[in-house]
């Protein structure tokens, strides 16, 4: 768990070089990449350090949306088919927990842009690479 | 060698279609890229296609732009948010730009236009 947390943390510490990050913010963020780097446990998923950089420059983007009230554009017809339904289960419950606590929903343009990193960190990880 | 302008379009949520427009309206060719994880696919197809410059588009603005730079060494510009700034990261040598997303011609038609002029002003340097 240490080892998950100083990654964690270099991580962060990348994306500040190029992004302000307010304190709160920083845990935020390190909390929502916690929850997505424990799903590596089961072996169907790979987060290289790079792909945890651009993920956490995405979910960076989507505390400080939140924080904004910014809406995003819908999904196009037919993307969803190419989301698994356990990427998309995977997106909802790290995003879900996060948006209660705000009091807010849960934009369907936010999973499906989580479900992205998720879905290609998945397909990498099949021929045993996760080169981000 | 290819004369026209060679643009790589990759939006995460799979449009891209009208800065496609705005690209063909300056003269240049567009290539978007289709399916899901379009915007991180733009340094692989920039590469195949040897394309001049690339756009991605997704929630932050970084994922395609970062991936290109990461893996072929394009220089990059990301977390855009304004046609302008685009400009301005082109001007500055940069060949992907991440974007928030904003499918619009204008946006397709400007870099695409500014790309030549600062090509037709490298070649009378030369």
């Amino acid at each position: 768990m240490d080892e998950v947390k100083k990654i964690l943390k270099e991580v962060i510490e990348e994306i500040s070089k190029k992004e302000k990050i307010t304190e709160k913010e920083r845990e935020e963020l390190f909390e929502l990449l916690r929850l997505v780097k424990l799903n590596e446990k089961d072996g169907k998923f790979s987060f290289s350090f790079d792909r945890l950089v651009l993920i956490g420059y995405h979910l960076l983007a989507f505390i400080k949306r939140l924080e904004t009230n910014e809406k995003l554009p819908p999904v196009e017809p037919g993307l969803w088919n190419e989301i698994s339904p356990e990427v998309k289960k995977l997106s909802i419950e790290v995003l879900q927990k996060y948006v209660q606590r705000f009091k807010k929903e849960l934009d369907k343009t936010e999973i499906f842009l989580l479900a992205v990193h998720f879905e290609v960190s998945k397909i990498k990880c099949v021929g045993g690479k996760n080169n981000a | 060698m290819h004369d026209k302008v060679r643009v790589v379009i990759g939006d995460r949520l799979g449009k891209g279609q009208k800065v496609a427009k705005g690209v063909e309206e300056a003269g240049g060719i567009a290539i978007v890229i289709p399916g899901v994880g379009a915007d991180m696919k733009v340094g692989d197809v920039m590469n195949k296609e040897n394309a001049d410059f690339g756009i991605a588009f997704c929630g932050s603005g970084g994922a395609g732009a970062l991936t290109a730079q990461t893996k072929y060494g394009y220089p990059a510009e990301y977390g855009l948010r304004s046609i302008d700034a685009g400009i301005t990261a082109l001007r500055e040598g940069k060949r992907v730009l991440g974007f928030g997303f904003m499918d619009i011609e204008e946006l397709g038609r400007r870099l695409t236009e500014e790309y030549i002029k600062l090509i037709k002003r490298e070649n009378k340097d030369v």
